[in-house]
């Protein structure tokens, strides 16, 4: 049976994002929800409140004052901030870091989730300096463009690993060693299942495209910004998605961009710094 | 029922007919919220947009504020990029508390948050005791930081709806926009007087100069024409300027530029350092003003020639000095002259006075007669001198009157040259005369022409060679006019002379002429006495071969 026939089954049995984080999300989508509401909802899993405060308080925010409470923390980051941490940490525990099983991995999961997190803070650094109207949607469309993979880790662990074998042995891109395994490729898989998950348009597009932003209707500039990150956070070797090579960066994604070549030093520099401010993302990646 | 709510709605239970009633209310009230948002933010954007006053302006969103937020105190700061601190620019009802409390809140850096992640802040109020809330609202335009606004309200932060949070940064985006404007405006004023004050400047520069000045574009406009340019040209500014320079200036004005222009349009300016001038006479009914015009290039800040500049001089005054400074050193030369030829005679006569006196008594008759012969020689010789400078200022000041009678001008010359035999002899040199059969008399001052033919024959004797000289008079009548011509084998004029010879004081060359005695007057004083006659006199002549004064006399 081909993977993608397997797939639409498995989805079935896919975990389901937390029913805390689809609340939020919902109420995020009503302007005229208060933020003691969103609190409230919050507070029914006392893990995430933890997490969402511990990331509010964290260098990537950089707020001068203590945030102690979630209300506060959405009158201060905003709804759709505390929206999108409660998301990324949620997904962060789905697929957690198996290595405290103490198996040795031929795929780190790790180092995924810190391309992960690099490709997140340099969509948002990208959208900031084109003053994209919210860059914090960007951060979140970034850290889960590659979702299909761990996708296919999780559930067709021996496919994933053939193709993390020819991508090695063959040097090929993981895309490419993709379609010598599986009738369908990690871009596809993470979409359908960001759609059953009810994600924002946005992020199903970055997922989807970003190996080929002008796909997108609608969203083509972040998917671009999306797919640039990716190439930037390969040259920058800052973690790891399965393999060692650097996709060409599409043209159309480098115009949108608005950048000189002469740039590019500067953004490197200050995507290090962006990419560390958001180090305790990754604490939530890992198995506790 | 409040919109929020919609989603707790349990509609399961709920008719149909209850359900399109719920969802009918619940339209109306998302239409009237929205229309209620839009229509603030239009009055809001539309009452901001026309102050430029930046205080007028603040207290305006001040009180739309408060209409909005329904504060309690708000604190409008605008930021000091120098020093990096947010100051006050705008307050309402802020105690002395709550300004501890707003300065608490910069210090600890809230305001900075705010302005770099372009959020606004709503912050519980800790310390006091009822619920209330700071809500810190960042003013930035274009990636610039103007300002923040600080808003304290007696209200719980939980109340605040996610669209209050947008609804804050669109207001502080666009009292931002406003207060930028404000801000430009200012600027825009402040540029204005300067560029007003330094208009001023350059136009008081421009009409104090001395030059006249005519500056114009490359098409031939005229955009600046000064007031010594109105005085020289006698052309009021306001009738030129706009116009094409050959439609407005006068003929030989404005061939210049066109000669001007054509050098701009056929070389490359920019290489060349020095520019040609030109002189022109202007003609301006009754007299010629002579003019010197100099010309530059104007250019722009790429240093492309986008115009021309002509520098007008009038050269009346400064062709004055210059003549003035001739006649001066003429003068010098003259009492040089004079002194040396009053004192010659003059020492000759005390020399042989003194010795006459010594020899007073003797017998030696023969050299005291010889002795008073010369002292009265010499004294002749100072009563020429003398009357001829006297001649001279009689001629200049117009005193001078003909006593015409009818004159045989051959008798004249005639007998000029029997009185200058004896000089000519001296010097070996020959007269020739060559006179008609028959001429008519002439109507004129007879002793003055006799003083013309006398002053030209014994020029044309001692200015011949040294040895073997010839002197040719000849008269020759025509219809209308006689002309006598004096023609010797000399030392001639030099051409540079020519013209000056007739100039009172003038000598050919000093060291030249040192050797023979004159006073520059002789041939000036021809010249008044042939032109009082209505005549004219020529010369050519050639250095070493000779000269031709030829003088015509009309009938």
């Amino acid at each position: 049976m081909a993977i993608s026939e397997t797939l639409l089954k498995k989805i079935e049995s896919l975990p389901t994002l937390p029913i805390v984080v689809t609340r939020i999300m919902q109420l995020v989508e009503n302007p005229k929800t208060a933020a003691v509401e969103i609190s409230k909802v919050v507070s029914l899993d006392p893990a995430l409140t933890v997490k969402i405060l511990k990331i509010v308080n964290s260098a990537y925010y950089g707020f001068p004052k203590q945030i102690t409470t979630i209300t506060h923390a959405i009158m201060i980051l905003g709804f759709e901030d505390v929206k999108n941490i409660a998301l990324g940490v949620s997904v962060f525990d789905i697929f957690k870091s198996k290595s405290a099983k103490g198996a040795v991995e031929e795929f780190d999961r790790i180092a995924f989730w810190q391309h992960s997190i690099g490709v997140g803070a340099c969509t948002k650094l990208l959208a900031k300096k084109l003053r994209y109207k919210n860059p914090e949607e960007a951060f979140i469309c970034g850290i889960l463009h590659d979702i299909g993979k761990i996708i296919l880790d999780q559930y067709f662990h021996e496919e994933f690993m053939q193709i993390i074998g020819i991508a090695k042995n063959e040097n090929l891109l993981f895309v490419n060693a993709e379609k010598k395994v599986t009738d369908i490729e990690h871009p596809e898989i993470g979409r359908i299942v960001a759609k059953k998950w009810g994600l924002p348009q946005t992020i199903i597009d970055s997922i989807a495209f970003h190996h080929n932003p002008s796909l997108s209707e609608g969203h083509a500039l972040l998917v671009s910004l999306v797919h640039a990150s990716d190439v930037f956070c390969r040259i920058q070797k800052i973690g790891n998605g399965g393999d060692d090579l650097v996709p060409q960066l599409q043209k159309t994604a480098w115009d949108n961009l608005k950048l000189q070549p002469t740039d590019l030093a500067k953004l490197y520099e200050e995507l290090h710094e962006e990419v560390k401010k958001a180090d305790t993302f990754m604490e939530f990646t890992k198995a506790q | 029922m409040a919109i929020q709510n919609l989603r707790e709605i349990d509609l399961t239970n709920v008719s149909d007919t209850q359900k399109i009633d719920i969802l009918k209310k619940v339209n109306t009230d998302l239409k009237s919220s929205l229309d209620d948002v839009i229509s603030i933010l239009a009055k809001f954007s539309e009452a901001i947009s026309i102050k430029f006053d930046l205080k007028a302006l603040l207290e305006l969103v001040c009180g739309i504020l408060k209409e909005i937020i329904k504060y309690k105190s708000i604190a409008v700061t605008i930021y000091d990029e120098k020093r990096e601190t947010f100051n006050y620019m705008a307050l309402r009802d802020v105690d002395a508390a709550t300004d501890v409390k707003i300065k608490n809140l910069i210090k600890e850096g809230l305001a900075q948050w705010a302005v770099t992640q372009k959020r606004s802040i709503v912050m519980p109020d800790m310390e006091s005791n009822i619920e209330s809330t700071f809500i810190i609202v960042p003013l930035i335009s274009q990636m610039e930081t103007i300002g923040v606004v600080f808003m304290y309200c007696n209200k719980s932060a939980e109340s605040f709806m996610q669209q209050d949070l947008e609804f804050l940064n669109i207001l502080g985006a666009q009292s931002a926009i406003a207060v930028k404007n404000t801000f430009l405006y200012q600027e825009m004023g402040a540029k204005n007087r300067d560029l007003d004050n330094l208009k001023n400047y350059l136009n008081d520069v421009i009409n104090h100069m001395v030059t006249g000045l005519i500056v114009m574009d490359l098409e031939g406009v005229i955009k600046t024409f000064n007031h010594i340019s109105e005085g020289l040209l006698f052309i009021k500014s306001t009738a030129v300027v706009g116009k094409k320079y050959e439609s407005v200036l006068p003929r030989s004005i404005s061939e210049t530029i066109t000669q001007a222009m054509n050098f701009v349009r056929t070389n490359n300016v920019r290489n060349i350092s020095h520019m040609p001038e030109y002189e022109v006479d202007y003609d301006e009914p009754g007299k010629v003003i002579p003019l010197r015009m100099s010309f530059n290039c104007l250019k722009d800040n790429t240093s492309n020639v986008i115009g021309v500049i002509f520098m007008i001089q009038d050269l009346t005054e400064s062709r004055e000095i210059k003549r003035l400074k001739e006649i001066d050193k003429i003068k010098s030369e003259l009492v040089a002259n004079v002194s040396h030829e009053l004192r010659t005679p003059l020492t000759s006569i005390k020399a042989y006075a003194e010795t006459l006196l010594d020899i007073a008594g003797t017998e030696d008759v023969d050299t005291q007669k010889e002795f008073l012969g010369i002292i009265c020689q010499e004294s002749e010789r100072l009563t020429n001198l003398i009357s001829n400078l006297l001649d001279l200022s009689r001629l200049e000041s117009g005193d001078f009157k003909l006593d015409r009678s009818a004159v045989d001008l051959s008798e004249i010359i005639k007998k000029s040259a029997m009185l200058l035999k004896e000089l000519a002899s001296r010097t070996s040199v020959s007269i020739l005369i060559e006179l008609p059969q028959d001429v008519s008399k002439f109507l004129g001052d007879a002793s003055k022409i006799e003083q013309v033919v006398i002053n030209l024959i014994s020029n044309a004797i001692k200015y011949n060679k040294p040895e073997g000289g010839k002197v040719t008079v000849s008269l020759r009548e025509f219809p209308d006019k006689f002309e006598i011509t004096i023609k010797d084998t000399g030392i001639g004029v030099p051409q540079e002379s020519v013209d000056k010879i007739f100039d009172k004081f003038y000598r050919v060359d000093s060291s030249l002429t040192y050797q023979v005695s004159g006073t520059g007057l002789g041939l000036a004083i021809v010249k008044h006495i042939i032109d009082l006659h209505g005549g004219q006199i020529n010369v050519e002549s050639q250095v070493n071969i000779g000269s031709k004064f030829s003088i015509t006399l009309p009938k």
